[in-house]
């Protein structure tokens, strides 16, 4: 099916409707979703497809992820995972990776927004400032 | 060694780990060095974007969802699915007086082997054009060396002049030469240790050219002793479509650091047809809809913005100028093409160039009567005011009078002297490549031509009696030549100096 920037206009003022404040709300989403089902004749289909990837980015760039070189106890995951508890972005998901090559420290990801504590990161910009960059 | 290491303990010592909250993106989907971002929330037009590897990009297009990159270099490298940063910096060339003599990329990186750019000092490619209040209209003339332009087209510091032309009727010939003779007139200033004297430095940008193309204008700056006060600034064809529409703006910016600190500047954009074609592939290749002959709609707004950052600031702002010589490319003399009009309705005139002059032998090929000065007399020594002040209606009225003596009619003996004249002073105006003329020749050149000294020569032979006198002048009378060039104008001494001087050579000849 092709998607076209009707449905894209379409699932923008759907995904509008379900909001608050900028952040979609569950209910919301389930009722909007049947709604779409039951009225939206032929195009239902390609509007929710659209709707759905609009969801996808939502969720890809609310996504909370730490990273770390080892891995972290369950006491240690329960107590950053109480640091993030109350805001939005905690429906989106916690996830605890493993990369070495970050050597130690932490990163954490809230969608897009990278605070890097790691020491592979600290010796990164350590070696632009020895370079001048 | 010792030294090195000093400095890295220094840094060392200075360097406290801190978080750095990063605003970081996705490739979606990169292509046609055009890449497609998920995520850089908060960033900004035109703000540089870290690929890692040293390669970067620059933001074009912010959606809703995504971003839209151009990737500046090393654009194979990006894969699908690969982090970036947002640098939070604008784009920015490295500038100043260590760019000079230097080839360039237009992100500032040295082509010409001689090593790394010892300059600390950074511009902005993209800055908006200086105010209505710190600018003060063009006076000073900026001396070509090419007769024909100094006497009918002059052009002023600060001024932009569109040298406009089918391919090869010696567009790029002008720009060089003008370049040679600002780096004759600095060099002679330097020599005769004259501070009254502004210097003026040169940037020649190439955009879009065949590598042997710049290879060859470096080369011919270079022999000339011209490179030294310039900066080339080379997009070559085989550069990425990006690179190509950096370039002219990377130019400026360079440009722009001589004017910000009071000197002067001259900027040749060669040529601006190709930059609208990689504009047009790059706006084509992000998606943004297209206009007339594909080019998107802001293709004017984006000459006139570059345009429009030449100026002749006033004294209060610093008293530097940046004279822009954009050229243009025409397709079988067609001027009213679209970015032609374009360009020529921003620029404050334009040297037309022709084909048929070209090959009749008359070189520079320039159509007096479709090139103009905006800015005019004001623009002109007085001497050359008073030599060349007749010579572009003169000539207007030699090309209607050939037309007509082309029919064979008997014609009275104003008319034949007038044809004769004219057919004298397009003779005069044929120049040499590279062989810029001092602006005392040129004035002696016309005050000789205006007092008939040329009339009873044959026109094939005139420019070797041009010559001729010119060497007589400068082995006999170089004080004359000197005087002319300190006064600015014709005193009745240097007058009688010059008849003189003339008389002798006509009884020795």
């Amino acid at each position: 099916m092709r998607l076209t920037r009707q449905h894209r206009r379409n699932a923008r003022l759907l995904w509008q409707s379900v909001s608050v404040d900028g952040i979609p709300d569950a209910n919301r989403i389930r009722a909007a979703v049947q709604d779409v089902q039951q009225h939206g004749g032929r195009d239902a289909e390609a509007v929710l497809r659209c709707f759905v990837q609009r969801l996808e980015v939502y969720i890809r760039a609310n996504r909370i992820g730490v990273v770390s070189a080892d891995q972290l106890s369950t006491r240690q995951q329960e107590q950053l995972s109480g640091l993030f508890r109350g805001t939005e972005s905690v429906n989106a998901g916690i996830s605890f990776s493993v990369d070495p090559a970050v050597l130690g420290g932490l990163r954490l990801e809230q969608g897009y927004q990278v605070t890097d504590l790691t020491i592979a990161r600290q010796l990164e910009i350590l070696q632009d400032k020895l370079l001048g960059k | 060694m010792q030294s090195i290491l000093a400095d890295i303990e220094k840094t060392l010592a200075q360097f406290h780990p801190e978080a750095h909250c990063e605003d970081t993106g996705k490739v979606m989907e990169v292509g046609d060095g055009v890449a497609r971002i998920e995520g850089l929330r908060n960033i900004r037009l035109n703000e540089m974007i870290d690929f890692g590897n040293g390669v970067t990009g620059l933001a074009l297009n912010l959606e809703e969802n995504s971003v839209g990159a151009v990737v500046l270099s090393g654009a194979e490298t990006v894969r699908e699915g690969q982090t970036v940063r947002s640098t939070g910096r604008l784009l920015e060339v490295p500038c100043g007086r260590a760019m000079l003599g230097r080839v360039v990329d237009p992100l500032g990186r040295p082509l010409d082997g001689k090593g790394p750019v010892n300059t600390t000092e950074m511009n902005p490619v993209e800055r908006p054009a200086p105010g209505i209040i710190g600018r003060q209209s063009v006076s000073l003339p900026l001396q070509t060396g090419i007769l024909a332009i100094d006497a009918v087209i002059p052009i002023g510091r600060g001024q932009r002049e569109l040298i406009i032309g089918d391919r090869s009727t010696g567009k790029t010939t002008i720009a060089v030469d003008a370049i040679i003779n600002q780096a004759r007139l600095n060099r002679e200033a330097e020599l005769a240790v004259d501070t009254k004297t502004h210097p003026v430095f040169s940037v020649y940008v190439a955009i879009g050219q065949r590598q042997s193309s710049v290879a060859q204008v470096v080369r011919a700056l270079e022999e000339r002793g011209a490179l030294k006060y310039t900066v080339v600034v080379a997009a070559t064809a085989s550069d990425s479509a990006a690179m190509q529409y950096l370039a002219p703006f990377s130019g400026t910016a360079i440009g722009e650091w001589f004017m910000d600190h009071g000197m002067d500047a001259l900027v040749v954009y060669d040529d601006l047809s190709k930059h609208a074609v990689a504009y047009r592939q790059m706006s084509l290749v992000l998606r943004r809809p297209s206009g007339r002959e594909a080019y998107p709609g802001d293709i004017f707004y984006l000459h006139s913005r570059l345009l429009e950052r030449s100026a002749c600031m006033s004294k209060t702002c610093g008293g530097g100028t940046l004279t822009s010589l954009p050229i243009i490319e025409t397709q079988t003399g067609d001027v009213s093409a679209y970015i032609p009009t374009n360009v020529i309705s921003i620029t404050d005139g334009q040297i037309h160039l022709e084909s048929d002059l070209f090959h009749q032998g008359i070189r520079p090929a320039m159509s007096i009567g479709i090139s103009v000065s905006r800015v005019g007399s004001a623009a002109q020594t007085k001497a050359m005011k008073e030599v060349a002040g007749k010579v572009k209606l003169e000539l207007a009225q030699y090309y209607e009078l050939k037309e007509f003596a082309q029919f064979g009619s008997d014609l009275d003996a104003k008319t034949v002297a007038l044809i004769e004249h004219g057919r004298r002073i397009t003779e005069l105006f044929k120049q040499n490549q590279y062989s810029p003329f001092p602006v005392e020749e040129e004035v002696v050149q016309l005050w000789a031509a205006q007092r008939g000294f040329f009339n009873n020569t044959p026109v094939e032979k005139t420019r070797e009696v041009r010559d001729k006198l010119l060497e007589f002048i400068r082995m006999r009378r170089k004080d004359l030549l000197k005087e002319i060039g300190q006064q600015k104008k014709l005193t009745p001494e240097i007058k009688s100096g010059l008849e003189e001087v003339v008389a002798e050579y006509q009884s020795l000849a």
